[in-house]
């Protein structure tokens, strides 16, 4: 009985060896119980965009009624996304000085895909604008990719001296068809633009030639005046007429003169020859001679401002009969 | 030929109003340039002159006429450039450096373009220096740059200064250093000579000792001799 036993028992641990020694030799060492649960991860990931540019302020210095060239760069990266787009711009309506009131609309503004040496290109609008600047799309190799847009600028004729300051946005788009895919937050896409505009003024005269006609030697030009318009076409300064001018030449020959002094200036056509002279008689150039006659400062709503200035002549007796010529420079300071 | 005339005139009115109209405008950056500049020394600034037209300006330059002040000269300008063309629509920068004469007061002040008899920096359009042939005036545009000009002394250099007290000091010190060491030299020198003499007219004194003994030491024999006599003569007196 005791050996029917033992010869049980170890029958018993023989199977449960052979059973351990099956389980050890099994190739994935798992229970059969185990063998289905693998942990498999999905990603679905989705098509992105980023907007970064640099810089992200520009300053310009420039004149009333003058241009800033389209070469001003602007690098717009897309920064970790996955699929290219294009870049879009808009502005904020004006580029503006809160304490003149005045501002620069934004439509001054120009961008163009290339830098121009000039004044040129498309101009920024209020709403987004498709550029059609390509911008790549980054791959795990090269996470960032970028392109260029430049920019420039117009300052309106008799905008005043200050500084204006604006915003200009941008951003990648993926267009296909209806669909736009937008770029992602977060997006450094504002550009601050800032314009200061100097203190400027111009000179147009109106007429580059006077013809006092024929005088009787000892005779002056009494109560006729000769008119030039001085215009400041576009600057933002009240600019003060100063003239001067050459001797008279006697046409036949130059070793005959009279002086320059014969000649005189008013502000007004309605004194007499003699009235003007000599107070108001031409100095010799390059000395010249105030006239306290003011062209005021143009303003953005009259861009151009001008006076008048008259002229006279008085011929000395004994000057020899013949044509004489004469040069008068007229000349804004401001 | 009415229809001829028609057309004629189809075609010229629009082209008159086609045509553009090429104005120069000339132009500058505004307000006098205002010059502070040390005697002896100079400064040079900038300002910006403009074409706004659509045809290209032909520019020169005249220098400015300072007023005079007695018994000072008038500080020398230069401006560059002295004349050029400017594109339409381009700017171009003027570089206008005072020279101050060194032997003229602090404090003075000249100026052009603000006075009667004097002017700014004339940039006129063309060269109306040349006064061309025909018949009446030819009127040509210019901008002037008002100038004002102040001179100013040198500023003290606190560096030579410094550079000077301490020259000064090294060479009192140095003084100082020089006569104790010669005063101390000539005291050694002093000392040394004082020594010698001594020592020669101890040995001198040494000598006259010696001759002296050697004399007494001759004399001894003679006056122990003379002393024998002596008593020899008393005994043989006695």
């Amino acid at each position: 009985m005791k050996t029917k036993s033992l010869n049980w028992f170890i029958t018993a641990i023989v199977a449960a060896l052979t059973f351990s020694a099956l389980l050890l030799i099994s190739p994935s060492n798992v229970s059969a119980t185990t063998s289905n649960s693998q942990v498999v991860a999905n990603v679905n990931v989705l098509g992105t965009l980023y907007t970064d540019i640099s810089p992200n302020s520009i300053t310009w210095t420039s004149f009333p009624n003058s241009t800033i060239a389209i070469s001003t760069m602007i690098t717009v990266n897309d920064v970790n996304g996955n699929i290219p787009g294009n870049i879009f711009i808009w502005g904020t309506a004006q580029l503006s000085n809160t304490l003149n009131g005045n501002s620069i609309a934004i439509g001054n503004v120009m961008w163009n895909p290339t830098s121009l040496i000039s004044y040129g290109g498309n101009a920024v609008t209020t709403s987004p604008v498709n550029t059609l600047i390509v911008v790549a799309a980054p791959k795990i190799s090269s996470p960032t990719t970028s392109n260029y847009i430049y920019l420039g600028a117009n300052v309106p004729a008799g905008t005043p001296a200050a500084s204006y300051t604006g915003s200009i946005y941008f951003e990648i788009e993926n267009v296909s068809g209806s669909n736009s895919i937008y770029s992602s937050q977060p997006s450094s896409n504002t550009l601050s633009v800032t314009v200061n505009v100097l203190p400027t003024c111009y000179i147009s005269l109106s007429a580059n030639s006077i013809n006092f006609g024929t005088l009787s030697s000892g005779k002056n030009t009494t109560t006729t005046w000769n008119e030039i318009v001085d215009s400041d076409p576009g600057g933002n300064l009240e600019a003060t007429i100063q003239v001067a001018g050459t001797n008279w030449i006697y046409t036949s020959n130059n070793a005959i003169t009279f002086y320059v002094a014969n000649t005189v200036y008013s502000g007004t056509n309605t004194i007499s020859y003699s009235q003007a002279f000599p107070t108001n008689s031409l100095s010799l150039y390059p000395a010249f001679e105030p006239t306290n006659i003011i062209v005021p400062a143009p303003t953005q709503s009259t861009s151009t401002t001008s006076n008048e200035i008259y002229f006279g002549l008085g011929v000395p007796g004994g000057t020899p009969q013949g044509a004489y010529t004469q040069n008068i420079i007229i000349a804004n300071q401001c | 030929m009415r229809h001829i005339l028609f057309y004629f005139l189809f075609l010229l009115f629009p082209l008159l109003f086609l045509t553009p109209i090429a104005s120069a405008q000339l132009g500058e950056q505004g307000g006098p340039l205002v010059f502070n500049v040390t005697l002896g020394g100079s400064q040079t600034l900038n300002y910006t002159i403009l074409n706004a037209g659509s045809s290209p300006i032909n520019f020169t330059v005249e220098l400015p006429i300072l007023n005079t002040i007695p018994n000072n000269e008038t500080p020398v300008i230069k401006v560059y450039p002295m004349n050029g063309t400017l594109a339409p629509h381009s700017q171009q920068v003027m570089h206008v450096t005072v020279f101050m004469p060194a032997k003229d007061k602090p404090g003075l002040t000249w100026s052009g373009g603000y006075e009667k008899g004097t002017s700014g920096i004339v940039v006129v359009e063309g060269s109306p220096s040349i006064v061309s042939s025909g018949m009446g005036a030819a009127v040509y545009a210019a901008i002037i740059k008002g100038i004002i000009i102040s001179s100013a002394k040198p500023p003290i250099n606190i560096l030579l200064i410094a550079g000077i007290v301490l020259l000064a000091a090294v060479i009192v010190a140095g003084s100082a250093v020089y006569y104790y060491y010669r005063r101390r030299a000539a005291a050694k020198a002093k000392k040394k000579l004082r020594a010698k003499e001594l020592a020669k007219l101890r040995a001198r004194a040494r000598g006259k000792a010696r001759k002296v003994v050697k004399k007494k030491a001759r004399a001894k024999p003679k006056a122990k001799a003379k002393a024998r006599k002596a008593r020899a003569r008393r005994r043989r007196a006695r």
